[in-house]
Parts: C-alpha cells; structure tokens; sequence
C-alpha cells in the first residue's frame, strides 16, 4: 500500500514498470512506421536515384506521447489506484467488528452497512473469521457467540437493522472482559451512552489494534417538555456544541391508519454553547390536541422523534358557579380561584351549563350549586355517563341542599354527587367551635394524588360532610388529618363525578390559596379524562403496546409478538426489552390510559464520545469512500488505444474506409423502438384490442382469431366497431392505447418482467380492462385447480390484483347489452371472478382504498376459453368445436363477449340505468 | 457448338463494352470541329475541278473534252483522295493502368479513347488507320474499322509487362503517320528503336506522353513504398517528400530526351495529362497529321 495524497496504490511495486517508458521511447523512436504501399508506375524513373537523406521518417511525436501514455496508464491501473483508500486490515486472526446499531446509527445507516461491508471484504479476501457484535440488538435475535465467515457475516450485516434504542455497551464490555480477539473495528454512532465507551477502548486497546469509525453528524435527539403552564414545547438535545444551528421540529398526527400528517413546525435555535434548544408551539387547541408526536425535521432516528400522550393534551373545562356574587369581590369568588388554577392546565370556558355542555367540554366544574334544574340534571347525567368529568366543589348553596334534602325537600339522593352528604356541614376552629383547622392528611399511594405533599399551610375549616357508607373509603381521593373524606368521587358510566367537600374559595379553608389547589386539580382532571393521575411509572399491572417507534423514527402499529411491559419502564430510556412505543395499560387502575414511553428518558441528556485514549485509530464515516480507479485507468488506456489506433489509420491514409464502415454500423442499429411506437400510435386512434403474445404459436393464432370473431361480431350486432386486434408484447409495448387486453394463460409462457407487471399494474390501476382465461376450466376438479390456474398464479405473481370474488348477481356484466345468466365459453361451470364489490359502508369502502374506478373491475379472471369460443375464420365460420352445449353455447359465448367489451366501454353506466324506474317514481312524486 | 457459343459470349461482352468508348470517342470527335474531306485537289478518283493549264502541267494532264469546249487549255484536277494510313499505338502495359486519386481516368482508358476518337476522325477523312498492340496490326478504315477498333480497343488487355514499347516489325506504309500514345517511362532504348523501324519507312507522326497528375506532381510522403504496377520494380523511399525535386528533375530530363528524339526523327513530342480535357490533345493531334501529310 502506498498513498500519495488522496490517492493510493494497492500493488505500488508494479509502478517501477514506469521506468520501461524512457527505454520504450527510445525503441518507438527507433522504429520507423510501417512504410506505405504505393503503386507508381513512375518507380521506373525513381530507380537509381539516390536519396537525398537517409533518416527514417519518424513517428510523429505526438502519436509516440500517445503510446507512452497509453502504456503508462495501463501500469498505473494494474498497481490498482485507489481514490481515498481506506485502512486496510492489518494482521491475521479473526477480526472483530462492533456495531453500536442504536438508534442515533439511524441517520447514517446505509453508511455504516457499506462501510462494515468493505471491511468484512477485506477480512473475506484475507481469509479471515469476522466476529460481529451487534450492540442493539432485539432480544428475539439469538447472539451468535461463534466467529463468521466473511461471506455469512456479511449477509448477516446486510440484513441487519437499527433498533429504536441505545445500544448496550455495558454489556459488552462484560463480555470484552471474556473474550479476547484480535484486531477490532467499532463502528459508532459518537454518542456515549452508557458512559462505557472509554473503558471499551482501553480493553480494546489493551487487546489489539482499535480502529473506530464515527459518524459525520452526530444525532440529535428531541423530548417533549412536561406540560407545565399550559405550553407546549419539545426541546431539541445535542451532544456537540461550538456552532449554533437551528432546527424545525414537527408536530405530527397519528393518523388511524398509520400514517402520519404534519400539523406545526417550530425551530428552535442552539446558541453556541447551548446542548438544548426549545420549539414552542402555541396551536389552537383543536390542532394541539391531535399532535401525538414531534420529530425533528430530517433527522429519521427514533431519537430524533418523541411521543406524547394523553398528559400532554389541553384540555378544555367549563365553569359554571352557584355564588352569588358579592359585586366585584373577585378574591373572594370561588370562580376566580378555580379559573387561575386552571389557566396553565385547560382551556376554560364560562357561561350556563346547557350551553357549556354543547360545547364539547372535557370537564365541567360547578362551584357550590346545590341542585340543577331537573332537564339540566338529566342532560349533566347523560354527558358524565357519556365519559364526562364533573368536579363539584361545596359551599353555602350545596350545604343548605343538604340540609333541605334532610327536611325533605328535594331528593334525599343526588346522583350527581359522589357520596351522600350528611346534612350540616363541619365546622373547625372557628369561634364557636372546639377543634383547630383541620390540615390535609397524606395522600394514599393508590390515590390520584399520590406524590403531592399536602402542604403545611393548608387548612380547612368548613367543609361538607359525607354520609358513612361502606364504600366511602374507596370512593376517597383525599382526606383530612382526622379521616374526614376532603375529596371524593364515583364513576357514572364512563365519566366520573368528584366532589371536594370544602369551597373553592378561600372562606372555608386556605386550600384554593395554596399550591395545592393547582395540582388538585390538575390532577383531577387528568385523571377524569382516562388519563393516570399516579406519578408515571408507578402504576400497577402491565401496559400493551399499541403502535412502536421503528428505527427510522415512524410510528408503526405494534405487532402480535410485541410483549407488555411493566409500568417502572416509563421514565426511562427504552431498551430491548421496553421497546419505544405508545402503550395502553392493561388492568390495574389506570386501565385503558394510554403512555407514551420514549427512546430516551425525559431527564436523559446526550453526551459526545469522549476522546479516545492515544493509540486508537479513528476515521469518519461516509466522508470519503474509497474508490477503485483501476477501472476508469483502463478504460482511458483503451480509448487512447482507439484514438491510436485511428491516429495511425489517418497517417497511413486508410481513414476513409474505416469511416465508411463505422457510418455503415451506425446506419444499421436505430429501428425497433419507432416501430413500436407506430403500432401505439394506430390502436390509439383506432382502438384495437390487444392480446398478449403468449409465445406458443397455436394460443396466438387462435387468440388473434378469437378476437377477431370477437370483433366480427361487435360489428355485425353494435356500435361498437373496433378494428382487428393487435398483438402486444408485454416487454416493449405500450399498454395504455388498447382499452380490452386478452391475456390467454399458458404453462409455457415465462414470467413477464417487473417491468412489464408494473406496466400491467399501471394500466388495470388507469382503468384498463384485462381478461385473464386459463382456457382450462374442462380440467378442473372438484377444488377447481388446474394446470392453468397454477401458471396463472406463476404469471400473475406480482401482479397487483384487487380483492377478487365471484360475479356476484345482478352484476353489470350481466346486463350490460344482453341478459345472461351464465357465461359459458367453450366450457362451462367455475367460477367468473372480478374485483370484489366494495364494501357497503362508503367510509369503510374509502378507507380501504378499494372501490376504485368507479367500481368497474379492472380484471376478469376465468377458465372458460371464451377466445376458443370466438375464434372465427376470415368467412366468419367458428374454427374450435364447442363443449357440450354445441352452438346455442357459442352464441352465449358471443354474448358475453359482447356484454363484456360493453362493460369494458361504458363502466356501470347501465347499473345506473337499472335504477330509472325507481328515479322516475321519485321524480313524479 | 461451344465454339459458336464462346464466341457469341464473346461478341456480347465486347458488343457491350462498345458503345461506352465508341460514345464517347464520337463526343470527343465531335468536338473537333472544321474537319471535313480534304477539299485539296490530288491524286483521287473523285473529279474536284476544272483549272486553267498553267505552264508545267504535264501534256496527260489537259481535259480536252473540256478544253474543246472553249478557246482554254482546262487540266482536270482530281480530289486527293489517296487512303493514307496512321498508325495508332496506345500503350496498354501495366504502367499505363494507374489512376491516381485526383485523376479522372486511367491512362490507358485514356489512351483508347484518344485512338478511338482520332480514329473517327480519320475515317471521317476517308483514311485509314491502324491499331498497333493487342496482336493487331490490321490495317482498317470505314465505319466497320471504327467499330472493329473501338472493340479492341475495349477488350480487355493482357499486360506483358510493367512497361510497353511500340511494336516492331511492322509493315509500314511509305510516308505514312503514326501516333505513340504512352507514358514512355519504359526503356528509352527500345523506344528509340521502334522510331528507327518507323523513321526508316518514312513515317512521321507524334509522341505523346499520357501522364497521370500525381507521376507529375509526386504528391508522396513519408515512408513509402513505391511498386510498379505489375509489381516488377520496387523503390523504398524513407522520406518521400525529399525525393520529389529529384523526381520531378528525372522527368524532366526523360522529356527533353523525348523531345530530341521525336525532333531528331522529324516527330512532334507532346504531354497529356489525365486530368487534363481531351478535345485540344485530339485538335492537336489531327492537325499535327494533317500537316505531316502535306509534308511539313
């Protein structure tokens, strides 16, 4: 190996055959050229002349620099130039090859398999064992301890693919320790995940050579911020800093069917030194509340996109409030309290509760109103059955209510009350009572609450009291220091009703003046709109995946073998085992919650590889790819040659001939494509059937007399008048100028190309009609296979098929110019497919994607033989003897096939005409 | 029967070949105008005119019966009707069958076409003529002559050699003309003793040298290998373009030997380049004729 600059040679000592040249020149020079034969009859007088210098007539110097460099190019391809080579393998035994295949490889990743490819080539043509060590793998892969073979690890690398999460140096290390190998090339990803990847190079180091090659770019990653206040933002981390950059980050929708539709981008800026930026986005509320996840834009990693959940989405509360209003008190107005508290966590709206309810709220609370008018009521009911969330707080209205419920006014019951309320309320510390102000008891784990710290200033001393009842403890989210239940609720249906048993203002206790009250709340209604109101994390029972991140960063539905995973997973980074992915809980007390559990962790920072230790090799991946230029020398060398040798032609004066024949070549090439050409540009303007050649020279002939008996008939009995149909040649011809395509099947014929098959598939997806006849419906047996219906599907593979099924009753085929019943062709029986009919659910039918074309099917699909039925003879005599139902059954055949190219013209144009009689009812009404 | 059959398959193919060459030698013929008899009084059957007696005419020569007729002494003066004949030699050799690639025809082509078209011309003059070469030295005059030359002068040759001489031991008529067509590049000696055979019988006549553009100009260079047609003589030229002076000096001495010869016997020496029109070389050629009969 030798290098000069950016260039390299591979067999350097091959480059000594330069010194040849000088001699080579000498012996060029040497060398007359080959003298010219002249016929001259004037030689007679030449004879004996003496000429007048003996000096060969040299070969001009121009010719000879020509050949010296011809020469010299061709030993400089065979020293094998390489542009920008890269390190070579050095010594013997098995070489190890680190991937990190995380998701920050993502971004790079066809970099990285070309790169760990060539090195597994080179170790391959030195004949040596390749150990793979794949740092992010799934678990389901079983590692493979054992050392490769070049060509099986490279198959094995090729088929590999980057994980959704980071990968697992620590483990690695474990097994480094183990093991020892020789030679080892890691290539990473320049992140330093687990803060192994210094002790990984010393171990390597210590081993044997280290070569790394890292990213160009290292990946950025990106994390929704809490929802605090109300905002939305998604702060962008990165590992480098020193330049500032600005980056898009796009709120996406998961759509239900997978995909995914951009709703807002924002950029966020990175100062110089700034490791994160944030993108703030400030939607209306209806667009924000789809937003399901954020990506960076262009950056196609799994950490480069981040889920959001429920947690995330605003929500919008009504409020309405029985206080009477003391004329511009505010502070003393439980409306003023509860409105702040929820200014950063929901959109609030006020007015009546009738009109509230109309507007599509996701919570209503309703401060201290004793009762609701009946219809109200009833229409609450019906709204927090239907999954809405009532948050009722107590005060003077809903304390008398009780205590006219007790005198018996009103119902003893209320269900729009979570607990039943003992008449009198509770009075503490005050000036006529005994006890001191009650302070909040701590929050059970199993409560909503549980993780906020009741602070100490918070005092209640007025407060409603609930009924005892046996299951007044289960329906208690927060209590008193004595018991007393402070917050109660009950599900109605899917909604709940929660009742906080003081005032929302701060007369009965100084709970709306603390901290608290906001995250009461806040809680609250999470909580009530199916979110998990715990601290994440800590739920009980197991979470299913719903939809995963894939590597690239795309939000795919999950997969049968996708496994649950237990709820401590959440706020940590996501591994083999807790994939990246919306999950939903499965049982527990949260079930049907839905979580986001991202590639990182939400207090997870991106740190850059440390440097290496000194000794280790590093490279950068995909700057510089190494190229061989042996080629590219060679074929300079050659097209010197021919300019040689066409120099020496023109010297010798034998050019005009080799022109002559060289013109005479190209005359003869340019002919097929204009041809075919011709025969598009004809069935265009005349619109000929076409049949594709099959091949078999006996199919053809008589699938080009079937549809010209076909064609014989149209224009004996309709107006339709095609001329003679045309031969295609699926490979070269254009499909879209023939509007009915004959497709005989035969077993002989070969598969048409990709190519050809999606020509087939553009043409039936544009409208085309295409017949497929196995011809071999006589065969078949009671499974309805045969030999034809195998080469069918032989021939077809690939071929994009709408949903099939059987010409169902009432179709348009059966009526689109005569009334069939049947439709025989030389044989009878099986069935005649088509495209299924869509759904009957328009939505569904669009959803599918189906029912294209106006609902004409693009294809029929048979085994009757109906061309063998056609076929005719120039004198319109039919040339094959029918089946059992002789002639009546060919006049039928003749009738499909006509019924047939009516459907192929005029779609469902004559299912419409079917429904005259019922427009015409109409019309007259 | 294979006889009579090779020979129609002859007399086809030169039948054939005729008309091309006849055609064109008629063009060429037809070109020079101002020929017509020899409107001369002479030795001939045919009666020209009546004239005076001048003293000196010979007492046989008066027309009485015409003299009676007036007080005059008329002579009765005859056309000059006497046949002469010209002998035509186009060389046909090897040498002559080049054609360089700006020169329009071979030199032989030429050759035949300039006999041909002389020979019309003389026939057309009531004389006779006579196609040296090709083993035919029959003496021919009249329409029949004329296409019996133009159907040997279209068969094809058959080269004895890189260079032809004007064959000898022919019977030349007393004071009769001969034109040498060749590009005489052969063999000066054997030339020389042709025009000694010819001069002895008093024939006189032109030499003239058909010369192809590229043997005057010697266009050649570089390493050239330069071949007789017959490919008898060779010359290895290593820079051709130097020779070309030397060349072009050898020619010229070969023409000025020409012209001393062709003086020294009473001959006109001329050049005809390929390239060049063929009507002057016919006028001139004609002319010199007609002079050489009246004896200059």
């Amino acid at each position: 190996m030798m290098q000069l600059g950016p260039l390299g040679f591979a067999s350097p000592w091959l480059l000594l055959a330069l010194i040849a040249l000088p001699i080579l020149w000498w012996l060029l020079r040497a060398t007359p050229p080959a003298p010219l034969r002249e016929r001259f009859p004037g030689v007679a007088i030449l004879l004996g002349l003496e000429p007048p210098e003996r000096t060969p007539e040299r070969t001009p110097w121009w010719l000879l620099l020509l050949r010296l460099l011809i020469v010299a190019l061709a030993i400089l391809a065979f020293a094998q130039p390489l542009l920008n080579p890269t390190k070579r393998l050095e010594g013997a035994g098995p070489v190890r090859v680190i991937l990190d295949a995380g998701w920050a490889s993502a971004a790079d990743w066809d970099d990285r398999i070309a790169a760990a490819s060539e090195i597994v080539a080179q170790a391959g043509r030195a004949e040596r064992l390749v150990k793979l060590e794949i740092l992010a793998e799934t678990t389901d892969v079983e590692r493979t301890d054992e050392t490769l073979p070049a060509a099986e690890a490279r198959a094995r690398i090729e088929a590999l693919q980057p994980s959704p999460w980071a990968p697992d140096r620590a483990a690695l290390l474990t097994r480094l320790n183990e093991e020892a190998t020789a030679e080892t090339i890691w290539l990473h990803d320049g992140l330093d995940h687990d803060g192994a990847a210094t002790e990984i190079a010393e171990t390597l180091l210590g081993q044997d050579s280290l070569r790394v090659i890292g990213p160009e770019r290292l990946a950025k990653a990106v994390r929704p911020d809490q929802p605090e206040g109300g905002v939305l933002s998604a702060t962008v981390q990165r590992a480098n800093t020193g330049i500032e950059t600005m980056v898009t980050v796009i709120g996406y929708s998961a759509e239900a069917d997978g995909a995914r539709r951009p709703l807002v981008a924002e950029e966020a800026t990175f100062g110089p030194e700034d490791t994160t930026a944030t993108a703030v986005f400030d939607p209306p509320l209806e667009l924000r509340n789809r937003i399901a996840m954020f990506a960076i834009e262009g950056n196609e990693t799994a950490g480069g996109v981040a889920l959001i959940d429920d947690r995330w989405t605003r929500r919008r509360v009504g409020l309405v409030s029985g206080e009477r209003t003391d004329g511009g008190q505010r502070l003393l107005s439980g409306t003023h309290y509860v409105r702040e508290a929820l200014l950063g966590i929901a959109e609030t709206r006020e007015g009546s509760t009738a009109d509230l309810l109309e507007q599509n709220i996701d919570a209503l609370v309703v401060i201290d109103v004793g009762a609701f008018p009946a219809e109200e009521a009833t229409a609450l009911l019906e709204w927090v059955e239907a999954g809405g969330l009532l948050i009722r707080f107590a005060g003077p209205t809903l304390a008398a209510t009780a205590e006219e419920a007790r005198a018996g006014f009103g119902r003893l019951e209320d269900p729009l009350l979570p607990v039943r309320l003992r008449p009198g309320g509770r009075d503490l510390g005050g000036a006529m009572s005994w006890g001191a102000p009650q302070r909040l008891a701590p929050f059970k784990p199993d409560s909503p609450f549980a993780g906020l710290i009741p602070p100490e200033d918070a005092a209640i001393t007025k407060q409603v009291l609930a009924e005892p009842d046996i299951d007044l403890p289960t329906r208690t989210w927060a209590s008193l220091a004595d018991g007393a239940p402070l917050v109660t609720a009950d599900t109605r249906g899917e909604g709940r009703i929660v009742l906080v048993h003081t005032s929302a203002d701060p007369r009965w206790s100084t709970l709306p003046i603390s901290g608290l009250f906001v995250d009461i709340l806040d809680r609250i209604i999470e909580v009530g709109s199916g979110g998990n109101a715990g601290e994440q994390g800590e739920s009980s029972g197991f979470w299913r995946p719903v939809s995963l991140i894939s590597s690239n960063g795309l939000l795919v539905p999950s997969q049968g073998d996708a496994r649950n995973i237990e709820g401590a997973a959440f706020g940590q980074s996501a591994t083999a085992d807790a994939p990246p992915g919306l999950y939903e809980a499965v049982g527990g007390s949260d079930a049907g919650a839905q979580r986001a559990h991202n590639t990182l962790a939400p207090d997870a920072e991106l740190t850059a590889m440390p440097a290496f230790p000194d000794g280790v090799a590093t490279d950068t991946l995909g700057q510089r790819t190494e190229t061989e230029l042996k080629p590219w020398f060679l074929g300079a060398a050659l097209l010197l040659l021919l300019l040689d040798a066409v120099a020496s032609l023109a010297l010798s004066g034998k050019l005009r001939g080799a022109v002559a024949a060289l013109a005479l070549f190209a005359l003869t090439t340019p002919q097929g494509a204009e041809a075919a050409d011709d025969k598009a540009l004809r069935s265009a303007l005349e619109g000929a059937f076409g049949y594709i050649v099959t091949g078999d020279a006996k199919t053809d002939d008589i699938v080009q007399k079937g549809l010209f008996g076909l064609v014989y008939i149209l224009n004996a009995r309709t107006s339709v008048e095609p001329p003679l149909p045309v031969a295609i040649d699926l490979e070269n011809d254009e499909l879209a100028v023939y509007p009915f395509i004959y497709w005989a099947i035969t077993e002989s014929q070969s598969r048409p190309s990709d190519d050809a098959i999606a020509k087939l598939n553009e043409y039936m997806r544009r409208g085309g009609m295409l017949v497929l006849d196995t011809r071999d419906q006589n065969l078949a047996l009671a499974s309805g296979e045969t030999p034809g219906t195998r080469a069918l599907r032989r021939l077809t593979a690939g071929l994009d098929l709408p949903p099939l099924a059987r010409v169902p009753e009432g179709h348009v085929l059966r009526r689109s110019f005569y009334l069939l019943d049947d439709f025989p062709g030389r044989w009878k029986g099986g069935g005649v497919w088509v495209e299924a009919a869509p759904p009957e659910d328009v939505n569904e039918a669009a959803a599918t994607g189906g029912f294209k074309n106006d609902g004409v099917s693009p294809v029929l699909v048979g085994g009757h033989d109906w061309i063998g039925a056609w076929a005719m003879n120039d004198s319109g005599r039919p040339l094959l003897p029918m089946g059992v139902g002789g002639e009546r059954q060919r006049e039928m055949a003749l009738r499909f096939g006509v019924n047939l190219i009516m459907y192929t013209y005029t779609g469902s144009y004559k299912s419409d005409q079917v429904h005259i009689p019922a427009l015409l009812e109409r019309l007259g009404q | 029967m294979s006889q009579t059959a090779r020979l129609t398959a002859n007399a086809a193919r030169e039948a054939a070949a005729l008309p091309p060459l006849l055609a064109e030698a008629e063009r060429a013929a037809a070109a020079v105008f101002g020929v017509h008899g020899r409107r001369r009084a002479g030795s001939g059957e045919t009666f020209w005119q009546y004239r005076q007696a001048q003293p000196g005419d010979a007492m046989q020569s008066i027309d009485w019966r015409r003299s009676g007729r007036s007080d005059e002494v008329f002579v009765r003066e005859t056309e000059w009707e006497t046949a002469q004949t010209v002998w035509l030699w186009p060389d046909d050799a090897a040498s002559m069958r080049f054609k360089s690639k700006k020169a329009p025809a071979q030199k032989s082509d030429r050759a035949a076409l300039l006999s041909l078209a002389l020979a019309i011309l003389l026939e057309r003059g009531g004389e006779r003529f006579a196609v040296l070469g090709r083993k035919d030295r029959k003496i021919r005059s009249g329409r029949a002559g004329v296409n019996n030359a133009a159907m040997l002068l279209s068969r094809e040759r058959d080269a004895e050699g890189d260079y032809g001489f004007p064959p000898n031991e022919v019977l030349y008529t007393g004071g009769s003309r001969a034109v040498f067509m060749s590009d005489f590049f052969g063999d000066m000696d054997k030339l020389r003793a042709a025009m000694t055979e010819a001069t002895s019988r008093r024939v006189r006549g032109v030499l003239l040298q058909i010369i192809d553009p590229a043997e005057e100009a010697f266009p050649y260079k570089g390493r050239v290998l330069f071949e007789s047609i017959a490919g008898g003589l060779r010359y290895d030229a290593d820079r051709a373009e130097s020779l070309h002076d030397a060349y072009r000096g050898r020619l010229a001495e070969r023409r000025d030997a020409l012209k001393l010869m062709a003086r020294k016997a009473g001959w006109r020496f001329a050049v005809h380049r390929t390239d060049q029109p063929v009507a002057p070389t016919l006028m001139m050629l004609h002319q010199t004729l007609e002079n050489a009969r009246v004896g200059r």
